[in-house]
């Protein structure tokens, strides 16, 4: 299989996953809202949380909604790197299509990796929403952000916990049922 | 010379036991004592038809998920045109197009064309290739009508089309059917045996092995029937050869002759 095919391949998975979504149109549109909501959510409970002794923990020119918005922007890469390789395969269990993908010419690390395109996008896209809005509206400070620390520790940690997500389906494959890494 | 089409050596298959309660509990790792196939030999050539007929549960289904690499063998060997099915799967699955009994294994939420295309792209047919072959496809199997439909919208027998479309997208050379006219009505039935003989044998050479309960579909497309009975194969001959072979005048009477009583009580005329 050429890198070519490869590419398409995971375009097809991409499309298949985009397309699903579309079909549950009051759930695609709220996940967008949600974005843009949970931010403003996150701001105004920081404002609650914030005291003098909490800032001095945090380094100058940042306070707890740029920590707590920090942390749930990133924090989903590391859910979704350990439970979509697993929730690809559940589907594809429950709604038949593991068997009829397992007799394709497309090798099973294929459809694992494939599978997981749509979400890392999805949650990218999320990502840059709620940076963005935190910015643009509440005075996050992205423009102090450590671009290339950040994102090599996602990186790590994506790979990181990718192994646990391979290990959970692996023991999903075999055993059918269960989930050792929840 | 070349290699047949499909050769199945000496195929065996074991399950192990389901077990549940205190058993499962006190033996977790249960004997391999379940036998779904016993020692099944056959050969299959190139461009010929071969049926599988028997009884529910006489391991027709286990062989053609052998065949489909969906299962491992326990014992003997099973190859498609001179690659293992057990140890050379990707270069099998490159030959083959499998068709469940099962109707279904679809994305409910997309279109039947949405499906097609992707379970082409799965079998590295993309874009106007992809097309092309859906539009023959389309025409072939009467989906005009529902093509962009919404498979959670379609009727048992429009499913069946489908999978049957999707079996076949990327031109196989060898195709494994389970029970392919099992939800078609007459006449897409007929028109589908029609098909199978007259496009995908005669004109481009597809080997076909498929399972059938109904006798009259195998007398019409088989070159080849393989009798299976409770894991075990009976005889493997031509429709003609296994009338000789039991001197009676229909493959009907044949099986009577050939099976223990009662157990081709699911086997239809």
């Amino acid at each position: 299989m050429n890198s070519r095919h490869t590419l398409r391949k995971v375009l097809a998975f991409f499309r298949r996953d985009v397309a699903i979504a579309r079909s549950y149109r009051m759930a695609f549109a709220l996940e967008i809202l949600e974005a843009f909501f949970g931010v403003a959510t996150f701001y105004y409970l920081s404002r609650f949380v914030s005291n003098d002794e909490l800032a001095h923990s945090f380094p100058a020119g940042t306070d707890y909604f740029g920590f707590a918005l920090v942390g749930f922007a990133f924090f989903d890469y590391l859910t979704v790197s350990m439970s979509a390789f697993d929730n690809s395969i559940m589907e594809a269990q429950q709604n038949g299509t593991l068997e009829a993908m397992l007799v394709t010419e497309t090798p099973l690390t294929m459809i694992l990796v494939a599978s997981t395109a749509y979400p890392f996008v999805l949650l990218a896209m999320r990502t840059v929403i709620y940076l963005a809005w935190g910015a643009l509206l509440f005075h996050f400070p992205i423009h102090e952000a450590n671009w290339l620390g950040a994102v090599t520790i996602l990186i790590a940690s994506i790979l990181a916990f990718a192994g646990l997500g391979i290990i959970s389906t692996s023991y999903l494959l075999l055993f059918k049922r269960g989930n050792p890494a929840r | 010379m070349a290699a047949s089409a499909l050769a199945v050596e000496d195929l065996v298959k074991y399950f192990p036991v389901p077990q549940t309660g205190v058993r499962a509990f006190l033996n977790p790792f249960s004997p391999l004592t379940h036998p779904a196939l016993l020692g099944v030999s056959f050969q299959v050539e190139s461009g010929e038809v071969a049926a599988l007929i028997g009884a529910n549960g006489s391991g027709k289904s286990t062989l053609l998920r052998i065949l489909a690499t969906l299962l491992v063998p326990t014992r003997g060997s099973a190859c498609v045109s001179g690659y293992d099915v057990e140890r050379q799967g990707p270069q099998v699955r490159a030959q083959l197009g499998f068709h469940s009994a099962t109707d279904g294994g679809f994305y409910e939420r997309l279109t039947a064309r949405e499906n097609l295309q992707f379970f082409a792209a799965m079998n590295n047919r993309f874009d106007s290739d992809a097309a092309r072959r859906l539009e023959e496809l389309t025409d072939l199997m009467g989906m005009g009508m529902f093509i962009d439909s919404q498979v959670r919208t379609l009727s048992t027998g429009q499913v069946h089309r489908v999978a049957l479309a999707r079996a076949m997208i990327h031109g196989p050379s060898l195709l494994l059917l389970d029970e392919p006219t099992r939800s078609l009505d007459p006449i897409a039935a007929a028109e589908f045996r029609r098909f199978l003989k007259t496009e995908l044998v005669e004109r481009q050479g597809t080997t076909i092995l498929f399972a059938s309960h109904t006798l009259a579909e195998v007398e019409q497309l088989a070159d080849r029937v393989v009798l299976m009975d409770q894991g075990k194969m009976l005889a493997c001959d031509s429709p003609g050869g296994i009338r000789a072979s039991t001197n009676t005048a229909s493959l009907e009477q044949a099986l009577e002759k050939l099976t223990p009583p009662g157990s081709m009580a699911e086997v239809s005329l």
